[in-house]
This record gives C-alpha cells, structure tokens and sequence, in this order.
C-alpha cells in the first residue's frame, strides 16, 4: 500500500508515481517536464545523444489513458526513463557512440525496452556511452563525453555515462546501463545515484550490443533504491530468445524493502581495498560508515577473505579483451579508420590472446566463481569498495589499470552487486559503496542499499542541480 | 612476457593474421595497453600454473 511506505526520495520515480496517481499531475506534465529540464541543462551535461519528443508524449499520453481508464501496470507506468545508446528502441537509432553505425536504426526493440513499453513506462530518448560501450572517456567520438552533473569538470563514469549522469541531473529518475567490467556501479557510484548489476541471466540482453558475451549484464541506474528496484523487476525476466537468460522467479523487489538487516552476516574483503594506495581517506571513510549503519541496523558485519583483489581484475580484463575482439573482429579489418583510437586499440589488442591462454582465464573464472559462493556461504551479503576515490577529473588517464574502480569481481563470478551513496566527499563529490549477495538474491542486496541510503541520509539530499545554479540546500 | 619489444613483436603478427591494418604511428599506443594486457595474461598463467600443480602434487 503507499500509504504505508516512507516518505518517497525527492525527485524519484516512486513520488512521481504517487502524484500520478492522486491526480495531482500527468505523464504529460512529468515529460514535458523532463524534456524543459533537459534543455536547460544537457547542453552542458550531454547525457542524452538522442531524444524522441514526440514519440515520448505520445506515450506519456497513453499512460494518461490508461490511468484514466482505470488501468495500472505498474509503478513506472507514466514515468520518463531512457535507455542507454547500445540498447535497441524501434524506430530510433542505436549509435554505440560509433561511427560505424551512423545509420542504424532499431527495426525492433530489445527485450528490456519492449519490458518498460508493455509496464508503461515514457521513453525520452538514449543516452551517452563509451564506443561500443568500451571506448571512451575519447574526444574522438560522434556525440560529447557525458559530464558529472556534480562538477562537469568531473568524469560520469563509464561506459554507462549518460545513464549516470541523466539520473544525478534530474533529467530521469531511471535510465539502463550495462555492466561489463563495472559500467552500471561506477557511473552511479560517481554521479551519487543508485547503480544495480543483477545475477548474470536476470535481465535478458537481447538486442543490446555486446562487448564481452562471458561478462555483460543490462540493469538499472536510478535516483532511490526502491526505483532501482522497480526498474529491476521490470527488467528481470527469463528470454528464451537469450540463451544467456536463465529462467528463475523474479522476485517482488521493493516489497521487502523496509525489512532491513537485522541477523544478517556481512562480510568485508578488507584485502580487497583498504591496503590499496589510491584509496583516499574519503573512501576509507565512506566504507566504515556503511559499516557502522549496517552494524547498527543490526547485522552482524565481519572480515571475509576471498583470493587476491589483482586475479579477479586479471580475469576480468583477459576476458573482455578476449571476447571485445572476437566481436569486433570482422570490422577491425575492414573499417579500422571508421572506431575512436580508444576503441580501436583497446578491440584490436585482444588479437594477442591465444585459445590456450582464453581457456586457462575460462576456468580461472570458475574458481572464482566458486570461492565467490564459498564465502558467501559464510556471510549473507560483501560490503567493499566500489571506488577508491570520488569521480576522478576529465583529464584522469584512460588507462584501465589507472581506474579506481573495484567492480570487476562480480563480472567475473556474475554475483548481483549494486553502488549506493553514503554521502558527499571533502570535494563536494559523492562517496559509494558496493553491496554484493549471492546469486538471485537481489531483493536482500537492495535491502543493504535501502539501509544505507536512508540512514546515512542520502535520501533526503537533494539532487545536485543543473550546471549555472545553485545546488538546492540540504533537508 | 612484458618486455616492449616483445609486445611489439606479438601485436604485429597478430595484426598481420587478422588483416588489421594499423597504424604505425599509433603502435606504441597499443604496445602500451597491449603490456598492461599481457601483464594480466601472466597472473592468468601463473594461477594456471599454481592449479596444475596442486592437481599433480
């Protein structure tokens, strides 16, 4: 019942909901809201390399009918979002931020667009990625670099950088990302938004472009937890058209949203971050703050160890540089000239792993898999870093051994993990944290999530505001 | 195997396979993420090392 829920996060899909169904606005009024947003703001922020605004009011007015007849599909019927640029919609292009596909155009949609049309939900438009989702932070590109709505000196993340920055500048309350390597948490960890990568099979990645087939996942980045979870339950779902897609009940995420975590065992890999030099004492901070709300909302928080930090990233890397050039094998050859140099040379070097060494780095992968599950076994759920620092300046190096993200480990072992905020850095930047379970559990993830961001306070924060102006002041 | 000269070595020849046509003044750029790759590629090995010895012991 929403009566019984707490208050929603301002701006966030679930009180967008709410007005929409006490009558006191439309899908109409919320779209050509987000539309004036956008063009007061993207302009600075390039989230969006795509908008539809007649297609959008088209469905906005749709959803109108629908609640005036009585119809609800549920709680994103009515509510703009957008899809990230290597998702197909029907009818609009899916550029991969590439010229190599200057003209496409979707003939159909993917399974996870066709899942947010048939629940209501209003597409705006697509949303800035990496080339080919892998690509980037490139000057080189189609379409601008998406900018962090916090500071747009600021890198957004990647690749899902207009997703993360589309969500923190209030443009959308939900938007897709994919995560390979860690492309949905490290864009919402650094934008301050909600990043959630379910169990590898969840979400159906039908009609999506693929980077590295063994790690890629689709999933939501959203303003609240309890959108992340909306958006992942409209998502999830078996597709036997994805032989990837495994078909396991989906759970009501946001039922249980409010139980907490009481009696639940948590588990820090401290290896994992807290010896590593690029973590800053923000960081730290933000992580044993995490802790200290968990430990006092009743879990049981303690040390996990799991194998070295370094093999899970050396399993993750060999693989998607592995399987990115086994997708982009044919036009390497061909149309070199037509990819970014960041794409092109991050593709092309794949072609030096051999059969032998993508087999040893396959099983590697499952050994991984299977300590993952082994301490999981002894803990319900990992707390870890899913950053070593705030959002690094655009200027930071693009080498991916120079990022401060620690979210390959997931990839790897296809564990659901997600990114909440737990505050703002010294820099005025926000801090996260990452919350892993085991598999298909997703609905206790969130839980964790919804713990922090309500008692850290983040759920009362406004959002960052639009380049120019003031951010609004702290509830 | 993370000698430049090496991967130089190595990126040419595949390269030269796949029919990619590269670049060179753009070569020592891939040299540099291809040693960071290949850097990840003796972790690999080594674990696969470390695995078969313990299947052997």
């Amino acid at each position: 019942m929403i009566e019984d829920r707490p208050d929603p996060v301002p701006g966030s899909a679930d009180a967008m909901g709410r007005a929409l169904r006490d009558g006191s606005v439309t899908s109409v009024q919320l779209t050509q809201a987000a539309f004036d947003r956008i063009a007061l703001g993207d302009s600075a922020i390039h989230a969006f390399v795509h908008l539809d605004a007649q297609a959008a009011l088209a469905g906005a007015r749709s959803a109108d009918a629908s609640f005036a007849s009585g119809v609800d599909r549920g709680p994103l019927q009515g509510i703009p979002y957008a899809l990230k640029d290597i998702y197909d919609a029907a009818g609009m292009p899916t550029g991969c931020q590439s010229r190599l596909r200057s003209d496409h155009v979707a003939k159909r949609d993917s399974a996870v667009a066709a899942r947010f049309r048939a629940a209501g939900a209003v597409l705006l438009g697509k949303l800035d990625t990496f080339e080919f989702a892998l690509g980037g932070p490139s000057e080189d590109l189609p379409k601008p670099m998406a900018r962090n709505p916090w500071n747009i000196g600021h890198a957004a993340g990647g690749s899902s950088s207009g997703s993360g920055a589309a969500v923190a500048a209030g443009f959308v309350p939900v938007a897709t990302g994919t995560c390979t390597a860690g492309s949905i948490r490290g864009p919402a960890a650094w934008c301050g938004v909600v990043g959630m990568k379910p169990t590898f099979g969840r979400v159906s990645r039908r009609g999506v472009y693929a980077l590295a087939p063994s790690l890629d996942h689709c999933g939501p980045l959203a303003r609240s937890v309890r959108d992340a979870a909306h958006a992942l339950a409209v998502m999830a779902g078996h597709d036997p058209e994805d032989p990837s897609s495994v078909d396991v009940p989906v759970a009501d995420y946001a039922a249980g949203l409010e139980d907490g975590v009481e009696g639940l065992r948590i588990g820090v890999p401290y290896d994992f971050f807290a010896s590593d030099p690029s973590l800053t004492d923000d960081a730290r901070q933000g992580i044993a703050r995490a802790e200290e709300l968990l430990r006092k909302a009743g879990a049981q928080v303690q040390r996990v160890s799991l194998p070295d930090y370094k093999t899970f990233l050396a399993c993750g890397r060999v693989l998607l540089a592995a399987e990115s050039f086994a997708v982009h094998r044919d036009d390497l050859a061909v149309r070199l000239s037509d990819y970014g140099v960041v794409a092109a040379r991050r593709f092309a070097i794949g072609a030096t792993v051999s059969a032998a060494d993508y087999i040893a780095t396959l099983e590697l992968k499952r050994r991984l898999t299977a300590a993952m599950d082994e301490a999981l076994g002894e803990c319900d759920l990992i707390l870890t870093a899913v950053s070593l620092t705030t959002a690094p300046r655009l200027d930071m190096s693009t080498r991916p051994t120079a990022w401060p993200l620690q979210s390959t480990p997931f990839n790897v072992t296809g564990h659901p993990a997600a990114s909440v905020p737990v505050g703002l850095g010294a820099d005025g930047l926000p801090l996260a944290v990452q919350i892993a379970g085991r598999r298909w559990d997703e609905a206790v993830v969130l839980r964790a999530c919804r713990v922090i961001e309500r008692d850290s306070g983040w759920a009362a924060k406004p959002l960052p505001g639009l380049p120019g102006q003031e951010r609004p002041s702290d509830t | 195997m993370t000698d430049p000269s090496d991967i130089r070595r190595i990126l040419l020849e595949a390269f030269r396979r796949e029919g990619i046509d590269w670049p060179a003044e753009r070569l020592e750029e891939a040299v540099s993420d291809c040693t960071d790759l290949h850097g990840f590629l003796a972790t690999v090995r080594e674990e696969a090392r470390m695995q078969a010895a313990r299947r052997h012991d």
